[in-house]
């Protein structure tokens, strides 16, 4: 009998209210040992949220470190080795960041991550960006690039988030009025995307279409 | 331990990570670590370009799993291959929502390998931009009386840790780095925050305007920046320059709107806050419009309003790794130093910046 497989693509990346209320608890038992704990010094610390550390005053260390290096030989009497520096392979950076708490598999999209941060009330790092889409590529009508443009008027240029060219729009140039001669000033959208019926004699109405994101690249995947 | 319950411990780890360590700075990061070559044709030598920083020079692009290729750092190496004829490895060591004291903790201390090694010869970073938008996001969230004390320490952790990571950089770069270089902020959502706030300042009673308010703040840091570079051997990218004022005289008075807002090397911060938020302020806008011409402009922002657009393809950086590849360039000259596309990008335009502090040879 072969497995059952699902319908329908996944379901979205969201947390578990249980785990979360069970993690919670733990959390909170795993505290309140910490604190409760006789083994720990009466008179530890208490844990601050301070600025890391600054290194040590700039000019002990010379750029292969061997100045440093140097000094401490001298004072231990140890016999210093000057090795080549190690670097840490492209993705050998041991700092903790998302991807240690994104389950094996799991691919979860950014808009999904900053509204899971958001969720668990964090508006810092990632938390403090605008999902993508928040101001999405403006819709207007397409002005080619040899079109000569009367004053006034501007060639607005967008691209995809996923580095695609958006044909030019045609808009209003800011700060400025327009007069239609018998009746006066014109409206101006407040967006200054010049609508089809003000758009000016020449000019083909046809609006651009927003290219369609690049599989292998798409933001969000 | 069965399956079921090996399953689950799995699933509930993280939860219980972030629950009970309290590393919600870490969870919400993600390093985008990117080493990409530009490969050029008829020669062997390679030079390294060494960046640290967030999201910025990240190429953030809205993905946990990707990045893009010619974030700024990388577009200067295109132009560094071609002044040098010379292949340029460009290094990215980079943490998308990083602060300024993570960025100068991980990756320039913790990764200062990169930039020791005998084939590096210029070393930029870029950092404060998250310390600004935690700052912003906090203060958009408060009621009652205004306290600005959130986004003070923001400015003040930004100017400790940029002077530090000149220092760092000075004493621990390869010796042969022939330059260095700062890249300072632009205003991300510079018309999202012409709206008034929900608290009110404690002297006039009233609600306060978020954008007259940020402003200040955020030309300190870009103040300091640049002051820093000039004190410290470092040049400066004025990135808020380039990104927030047009690149034609739209005020009348002389100058082009770019070269007005520009940090002038020496002025005191008195003199610099003045032109940003008074003097020339008229001439700031959002670069989700940047005008090239009176009547030509591009959108340097992308939909989340607050990155840079870019061009040329995507790299993975982020949950699954990072990069190193190499590739062809795109432009293999530069016609008065720009390519034909350096004020149509955001990154592009950064690059470029970036670009005109390189020196003539290696």
């Amino acid at each position: 009998m072969e497995p059952r497989r699902r319908r329908g693509p996944p379901p979205p990346w969201r947390p578990s209210l249980g785990y979360i209320a069970l993690a919670a608890g733990i959390a909170a038992g795993g505290l309140t040992y910490l604190v409760m704990s006789p083994s720990s010094p009466p008179d530890a610390p208490a844990v601050t949220a301070t600025p890391a550390p600054l290194p040590a005053p700039a000019s002990a260390v010379a750029p292969d470190g061997s100045a440093s290096a140097a000094a401490s030989g001298a004072a231990t009497g140890l016999r210093v080795v000057q090795t080549a520096p190690q670097e840490r392979a492209v993705n050998g950076d041991p700092t903790a960041d998302l991807s240690s708490y994104v389950n094996p598999g799991e691919k979860p999209t950014m808009k999904e991550v900053i509204t899971r941060l958001h969720q668990a009330g964090i508006e810092t790092g990632l938390g403090a960006f605008s999902p993508p889409g928040t101001r999405p590529p403006m819709i207007g009508i397409a002005v080619p690039e040899d079109f000569v443009l009367p004053p006034g008027y501007v060639r607005h240029h967008q691209a995809t988030d996923d580095g695609q060219r958006i044909e030019a729009i045609l808009m209003f140039a800011p700060d400025r009025e327009f007069f239609d001669t018998p009746n006066g000033p014109v409206k101006i959208p407040k967006d200054r995307v010049v609508p089809p019926e003000l758009a000016p004699p020449g000019l083909a109405i046809r609006r651009v279409v927003i290219p369609a994101p690049i599989a292998s690249a798409g933001p969000g995947s | 331990m069965n399956t079921r319950f090996r399953i689950a411990f799995r699933m509930l780890l993280p939860a219980l990570a972030v629950l009970a360590f309290g590393s919600e700075a870490a969870a919400s990061t993600l390093n985008q670590n990117v080493s990409w070559t530009i490969d050029r044709a008829g020669t062997s030598t390679k030079y390294r370009v060494v960046a640290y920083g967030d999201s910025i020079y990240a190429g953030y692009n809205g993905s946990t799993l990707n990045a893009a290729k010619y974030s700024a750092p990388t577009v200067d190496a295109e132009y560094l291959s071609a002044l040098w004829n010379s292949d340029i490895e460009s290094v990215r060591r980079t943490k998308s929502g990083a602060v300024a004291s993570d960025i100068y903790n991980n990756k320039i201390v913790a990764e200062k390998s990169y930039m020791q090694a005998s084939s590096t010869r210029a070393v930029t970073f870029e950092m404060c931009g998250n310390d600004g938008l935690q700052a912003r996001t906090a203060f958009k969230k408060q009621t009652g009386t205004c306290d600005y004390s959130g986004m003070n320490a923001g400015v003040s952790n930004c100017k400790t840790y940029v002077a530090a990571a000149m220092d760092y950089i000075n004493a621990n770069a390869y010796a042969g780095v022939k330059v260095k270089i700062i890249s300072n902020l632009h205003y991300p959502g510079y018309n999202a925050d012409n709206v008034q706030s929900s608290c009110k300042d404690a002297t006039t009673g009233a609600t306060v305007n978020l954008r007259t308010t940020f402003l200040p703040k955020l030309a300190t840091m870009n103040y300091w920046m640049c002051e820093y570079a000039r004190q410290k051997g470092f040049q400066c990218t004025d990135n808020f320059a380039e990104y927030m004022g047009a690149d034609y005289d739209s005020n009348g008075d002389g100058i082009i709107d770019t070269d007005g807002l520009r940090y002038v090397s020496g002025e005191s911060e008195a003199s610099y806050l003045n032109r940003i938020t008074n003097t020339l302020k008229g001439t700031i806008r959002d670069a989700n419009a940047h005008f090239v011409s009176a009547s030509s402009s591009y959108d340097y922002i992308q939909s989340d309003d607050t990155h840079p657009t870019y061009t040329g393809g995507t790299v993975t950086a982020g949950l699954f790794g990072g990069t190193t590849g190499s590739g062809a360039p795109r432009y293999t000259s530069f016609t008065g130093g720009k390519s034909p596309i350096w004020n149509q990008y955001g990154h592009e335009r950064m690059g470029w910046a970036v670009s005109t502090s390189n020196p003539s040879a290696p």
